[in-house]
């Protein structure tokens, strides 16, 4: 039969006719008939198909002429006139389907008993689907040691893997970390690390849930629960500000697990492994109840009193020193209807707000004409990173977009001080000094010459032809000058920008009506003007650059309230320290860096068992403030005021991003940055960007201690001139502190710098290195 | 007045009948061999449980009656004979219907259903069974009828078989084999 | 170590015409090497196609594919030539010698294929094991270069071919075409999913020419000769002579060039010597461990692709082995098996646990401990590997396994319970797996 429209073909399943476009695989388009064939090592987003488990054989024919075996409808793709039948009208295909699953059982253990997959696993599901009842086998089965850790998170468990090469794929073709790989030949082939070293890497976690059986399993989760025991609750990681989608596992009151609930616009089913592994444990140390201090210390007291003495505190110091004398700041981890319920606090008694800790470098509204989603990378030809710090660092999982688009031919160009994993497959590197990401920016746009030694006319000549270009800038530089470059290549036009904030909802909190910048607050609090601060969720001595400033001035301030889950160095100068509650717990909406609203589930309820907005509300009702202690009545007023147009109900699910205008003013003219002095002779320029696994909850987890291993790295020519070579224990010292760890050496990182990965509150300037 | 007497002759006559009542707790009646009463837990010879701690029995339950929380075996002091053993296993006999489907469902014989049925208790706490009392036998025991009596030869179950289309995995047309 | 003795040719043999070895480039041009190379520069591609359509000339690594044709299906783009000396059929080790006596016939080959198609490098993957063949291979490449043939164009011709070595590492799965490309490109010597085909998306993921050792060094002959007296000598659709490896029970083995007019009469009785130590047939193999067996009643089918399908087995890669009636053919079974089983890649289910399936239950028959059940599960394990893998390795050992139980199911059978293999002491491969006999050791005839 002849196509009917000119990119569709005509092809037959089981006697059902289907108009489809040509090139499609066969497992694909016979879905779209309602017609399941089963796979194993069938999946889309691990690249092209590779027909290696034979699971869905079927019987084609093309032109009339049947093919003489069997076809795999994985690999093979739609051709018109094709006719295809499965094993529902095939008996060849059936007996092809049932081979195979006897062939998988037969070296597969008997375990399903003790596997964590039961209940959950394809394995099982297709055997009793299309598999055989009785075993005919009368050997002996291949037997391993069992679980192996490959790493302190992922437990592999060699007898059971039917190597469908699914995680191997993902390491080699999504993650490219290439740190698992196939060993060995035929049935003795096992999946493994190199030379049985652990599985580091940003993404390690997403083979657990690629693993079609129980070979690939996460250890925090082994044991806890069977699949008919929990609740999955679908809600959002807060993490970083990519919102990935997630669905929590609850049992018996506890979240036991974080698995992919694959938003395809924003995660694609991935997660990093800090929003799947992190957790704010152990529960025994949160804080359960509000602290008030007196002359003896700090003391347990009731919500009422807390929250009434918090805004008496407030109200008084606004009283008598005017308006600007309160700040409330926040690191950006609350939700969407929380900074509402602050915002509205701040307004009623003057305050100063903060949602990040530089002013300049927090303005994301002005990028809103030039704004990019996070699929635009999907459809670009040009992606230019320009920032010292990797993209899994600040953006986890656009990391594998990145990738993956390069991977589809989009050309990648990096701009940075050299050393990020993201660069070794990039199109191409431009190196520039560390901590010149503004200096570059400015550059491109025309606005001050490039750093010396930097040459930037390649990738301005990309730039001015490419069809779909999207600017991703990790480091924390001054918006201003990112929209001047935005404006100036016309990405309102074409492409576009993606902002990356630091906290996760940085963007919301702003938008809710905390803006500002920790800076202004620091100087307001170091020269007196302010008096009084509310710190929530944050503790900028450990978070935020100028740690001992901060340090200092919170020590001077009057009062101080503290709202955090865990007791942390600034309670130790709270006045009164609230309890708040962490991912997990919360209810409401967060806004990603793209900008989307995203509803949080509560999974469980806090060990205060109280939600923050109603101590918020509790808050705002004493200063005479209507704030509603329900996040759905919160959010309409909000999406009210900001003229979203989305309700609380229509976030459910996989929550849509509306367009919005693009219309672009020319911004005012913004001056190229001084570039930052350099380092006195025998020091090195420090670049310690942020990592992803930093912060309180992944110190707690002791499934990503090894993710946090220290490490120390420096340019080849560096090294040499040290004297010291790869594996050397390097110590690093530099304002913030002092970092040891095994030496890396890397051909790209610029001379005279030294990269670590800091985890504590950020560090700039120079450092001393020496072997230690 | 014939029939009042007629009434009254009748409860006369049987006033003086033995009674066929089983004075129970002084005469306890035998049970049948595959009476379902309380749950057993059992062990290997060696003495390492027999229970995995799988949940299978949980999920079976009609009534929702079992909590099982699995954990590993620790290395000193190996608890079952698999890769992990029941931490907490517990069966709330208030909730528990005694159809014996959690027997059905375990695939290592791990519990089955013996023959006690002498469960009262004063509070219904005490009615949540724990593991520990689960594995030990138990006090009050039910008697029960001779096993040969009452269970059925393997040659006379095949004939019985036999005369019928059993449809088994591998005789999907259920013809006689 | 003795060198190899090579058998003395006959008449109308081509590829080795001559006694000993003509490894140095001045022998080889001495007997005419290296002019066709030279005159085919100003040949159109067109035109070298159609005169190896019009030989006839087929693949000689198994396949049997239709060279004219291959060639003309290479795709457009930068090109490779790829040459497949992987030669680990067992049987197999024509191209060993072929290697070994003529290098330089493969490399005019290559160049005359490069310069035709456009490629300006050759790779030669030659099995690990090759270890004096590779060292043979280099030193002609390194002649050629020093005579000008290679790294510079030849006149009439811009184009410039190099040619490397690359050798495996031991697997024989890496003779078959994209696991040896994969291996080629640094991946893992796996199978990968055709389309698309090599001629597509090959070498780097270039279109990429791919042929045996003994094709691609008949090609200067053909030229030489002209593809019309080529094709004279043949079948009906089988040309000019194969190079055979005979091995087994045979008084003489060894490699032997004939027409493919002759029978396999002719190559066992009449170079072969016959069975050896007078003692009779029991079956033969035409065409590698890969290939069907054959009883003695078709020794007189001729030696061409064709005619070994129609006598119910395949030409192969040439490699005749001879059985004789001292062999229980369940041990042969299951060493043939079990060179499968060790060479599985792993990457396709059928095989991957089907061939380790087969060799236990062959074990399990060898042992006495099988029932008649297991051997009609072995003939069905056959068919379920069969037409269901990714690669023909699969095939490759169900294909043998099923004729050896369809024309020896009474050996299988006597096998059930008996205490001891009912072959006998005297059965050569009763040596390798002495630990499945249930009673006592084996007693040396």
């Amino acid at each position: 039969m002849a196509a009917t429209e000119t990119n569709l073909v005509t092809v037959t399943f089981d006697g059902r006719e289907l108009q489809v476009a040509p090139g499609t695989p066969l497992v694909v388009a016979a879905a779209e008939v309602g017609i399941e064939i089963p796979v194993f090592c069938y999946e889309p987003r691990l690249g092209p198909p590779i027909g290696a488990c034979r699971m869905c054989l079927v019987e084609v024919e093309i032109g009339g002429r049947a093919m003489p075996k069997l076809q795999a409808a994985c690999t093979m793709t739609t051709q018109d006139g094709m006719v295809v039948r499965t094993a529902a009208t095939s008996a060849p295909a059936k007996e092809g389907q049932d081979a195979v699953l006897e062939f998988l059982l037969l070296n597969h253990p008997l375990d399903c008993p003790v596997c964590d997959k039961g209940g959950e696993c394809p394995l099982q599901d297709l055997t009793f689907r299309y598999g055989p009842g009785t075993s005919r086998m009368t050997i002996p089965k291949r037997t391993y040691e069992k679980p192996l850790p490959i790493s302190p998170s992922v437990l592999i468990d060699r007898e059971r893997c039917i190597l469908c090469y699914r995680c191997t794929r993902f390491s080699s073709d999504v993650a490219e970390d290439g740190e698992l790989v196939a060993r060995e030949r035929g049935a003795r082939s096992v999946i493994a690390t190199f030379e049985e070293r652990p599985y580091v890497g940003a993404f390690s976690g997403n083979v657990t849930e690629l693993c079609p059986v129980g070979a690939l399993l996460p250890t925090p989760y082994r044991f806890k629960a069977r699949p008919w025991e929990i609740v999955n609750v679908p809600t959002v990681c807060t993490g970083c500000a990519v919102g990935c989608n997630t669905w929590v596992t609850l049992r018996e009151g506890k979240a036991e697990r974080v698995i992919s609930r694959n938003h395809p616009e924003v995660d694609e089913g991935w997660l990093c492994d800090r929003g799947r592994f992190a957790r704010h444990e152990p529960l025994v140390e949160r804080l359960a109840e509000p602290l008030i201090r007196d002359s003896s210390g700090l003391h347990p007291a009731t919500w009422e009193e807390a929250t009434r003495s918090t805004a008496q505190r407030l109200r008084h110091v606004s009283a008598l020193k005017g308006a600007g004398a309160v700040a409330i700041v926040t690191g950006g981890n609350l939700t969407n209807e929380e900074a509402y319920g602050w915002a509205a606090i701040a307004r009623s008694v003057g305050a100063r707000t903060a949602s990040g800790p530089v002013a300049a470098a927090g303005e994301w509204e002005r990028l809103d004409p030039y704004a990019a989603r996070i699929d635009d990378l999907d459809r670009s030809d040009l992606i230019v990173v320009i920032g010292d710090a990797d993209v899994a660092d600040r953006a986890g999982v656009v990391d594998l977009r990145i990738r993956k688009a390069r991977r589809a031919g989009a050309h990648l160009a990096i701009v940075s001080a050299g050393g990020t994993i993201l660069e070794r497959d990039a199109g191409s590197f431009v190196a520039a000094p560390a901590g010149s990401a503004a200096a570059i920016v400015a550059a491109l746009a025309g606005a001050g010459a490039a750093p010396a030694g930097v040459d930037l006319a390649d990738l301005g000549a990309r730039l001015a032809v490419a069809s779909h270009p999207v600017l991703v800038v990790t480091d924390p530089i001054a918006i201003a000058l990112i929209e001047q470059l935005a404006h100036t290549l016309r990405l309102h036009e074409r492409g576009g920008v993606l902002p990356m904030p630091r906290g996760a909802n940085e963007r919301g909190a702003r938008l809710a009506g905390l803006s500002g910048g920790g800076d202004a607050v620091l100087a307001g609090l170091e020269s007196g003007e302010i008096r009084a601060v509310v710190l929530v969720g944050l503790d900028p001595t450990a978070e935020w650059p100028e740690a001992e400033r901060w340090h200092m001035a919170l020590a001077q301030a009057d009062h101080v309230v503290t709202v955090s889950a865990f007791v942390n160095s600034a309670v130790s100068w709270s006045h009164i320290v609230l309890p708040q509650t962490v991912d997990h717990e919360r209810e409401g909406t967060v806004t990603n860096l793209e900008g989307r609203i995203q509803r949080l589930r509560p999974v469980t309820k806090g060990p205060s068992g109280r939600s923050d907005l109603v101590a918020i509300a509790a808050i705002a009702e004493v200063l005479g403030v209507p704030v509603a202690p329900t996040p759905a009545k919160v959010y309409a007023t909000l999406a009210a005021d900001l003229t979203v147009p989305l309700s609380w109900s229509q976030l459910n699910g996989r929550a849509p991003l509306p367009s919005r205008g693009r219309e672009a003013r020319a911004p005012k003219k913004v001056a190229a940055p001084k570039a930052p002095p350099a380092p006195a002779a025998g020091r090195f320029v420090l670049v310690a960007p942020r990592p992803l696994f930093a912060g309180p909850a992944v110190e707690r987890t002791a499934a990503l201690a090894h993710q946090r291993a220290p490490w120390v790295m420096l340019n080849h020519a560096d090294a040499d001139a040290l004297g010291v070579a790869e594996h050397d224990v390097i110590s690093v010292t530099h304002a913030g502190g002092t970092h040891t760890g095994p030496l890396r050496i890397s051909r790209r990182l610029v001379a005279g710098a030294v990269r670590i990965n800091w985890a504590g509150a950020p560090a700039t300037g120079d450092a001393t290195v020496v072997r230690s | 007045m014939l029939d009042q007497v007629k009434g009254f002759s009748v409860t006369l006559r049987h006033l003086f009948r033995k009674p066929v009542t089983q004075e129970y707790p002084e005469y306890r009646r035998p049970v049948y061999p595959r009476f379902r009463g309380r749950h057993q837990l059992h062990r290997h010879e060696n003495g390492l449980e027999k229970c995995v701690g799988c949940s299978l029995c949980a999920a079976a339950c009609p009534a929702d009656c079992i909590r099982v929380v699995p954990a590993e075996n620790p290395v000193e002091g190996r608890v079952s004979a698999g890769e992990r053993y029941a931490r907490i296993y517990e069966i709330n006999m208030a909730r528990c219907i005694f159809c014996g489907y959690c027997e059905l469902a375990c695939p290592f014989d791990a519990i089955t259903l013996g023959n006690d049925f002498e469960l009262s208790e004063i509070s219904r706490d005490a009615l949540v069974y724990t593991k520990d009392m689960l594995l030990a036998k138990p006090e009050r025991r039910t008697p029960s009828k001779s096993v040969e009596l009452y269970d059925v030869p393997v040659q006379e179950m095949e004939r019985v078989l036999g005369m019928y289309d059993v449809i088994t995995a591998t005789n999907p047309e259920g013809a006689p084999e | 170590m003795q060198g190899p003795t090579f058998a003395a040719p006959r008449a109308d043999a081509i590829l080795l015409d001559f006694e000993g070895e003509r490894r140095a480039l001045a022998q080889y041009e001495a007997a005419g090497g290296w002019a066709q190379a030279k005159a085919a520069t100003g040949r159109a591609f067109d035109e070298i196609v159609q005169e190896l359509k019009d030989s006839g000339l087929r693949g000689r690594g198994g396949a049997g594919f239709p060279t004219g044709l291959k060639v003309s299906f290479i795709g457009k783009g930068d090109r490779f030539l790829v040459i497949n000396a992987d030669e680990s059929e067992p049987g197999t080790f024509k191209d060993r010698e072929l290697i070994l006596r003529n290098p330089h016939a493969l490399l005019e080959g290559c160049v005359i294929l490069c310069n035709a198609i456009g490629a300006k490098a050759t790779y030669i993957f030659i099995r690990g094991e090759y270890a004096t063949e590779a060292e043979v291979l280099n030193a002609a490449i390194e002649e050629s270069y020093a005579k000008g043939y290679l790294g510079k164009p030849l006149s009439g011709t811009s184009n410039a071919v190099d040619i490397y070595v690359h050798r495996g590492a031991g697997a024989y799965i890496c003779g078959e075409e994209t696991a040896l490309l994969s291996a080629l490109n640094g991946f893992r010597g796996q199978p990968t999913a055709k389309p698309p085909f090599p001629a597509v998306s090959g070498a780097w993921k270039s279109p990429t020419l791919l042929n045996n050792v003994e094709t691609v060094a008949t090609v200067p002959y053909i030229l030489a000769m002209g593809a019309q007296t080529y094709q004279a000598l043949r079948t009906e659709q089988t040309t000019g002579t194969r190079l055979m490896s005979l091995s087994g029970n045979v008084q003489r083995p060894g490699n032997y060039e004939l027409p493919v007019t002759a029978t396999y009469r002719d190559l066992i009785d009449g170079c072969g010597g016959g069975v050896a130590g007078g003692r009779t047939m029991k079956a033969f193999i035409p065409g590698g461990s890969s290939a069907p067996i054959l009883m003695p009643d078709m020794l007189d089918t001729q030696i061409a692709v064709e005619t070994t399908a129609a006598a119910g087995s395949m030409a192969g890669s040439g490699a005749v082995i001879v059985i004789d009636t001292r062999t229980c053919m369940v041990q042969f079974a299951l060493r043939v098996a079990d060179f499968y089983r060790h060479e599985s890649c792993g990457k396709c289910t059928p095989c991957r646990e089907g061939t380790r399936w087969m060799v236990e239950l062959l074990k399990r028959v060898e042992a006495g401990e099988a029932t008649m059940d297991e051997i009609d599960l072995l003939v069905e394990l056959c068919d379920r590997i069969e037409g269901k893998c990714l690669c023909p390795l699969g095939d490759a050992c169900a294909m043998p396994v099923r004729s050896y139980l369809k024309h020896f199911r009474a050996e299988f059978e006597a096998h059930i319970d008996a205490p001891a293999c009912p072959a006998g002491p005297a059965s050569p491969f009763g040596a390798l797996y002495p630990s499945l006999r249930r009673t006592l050791p084996v007693v040396p005839a």
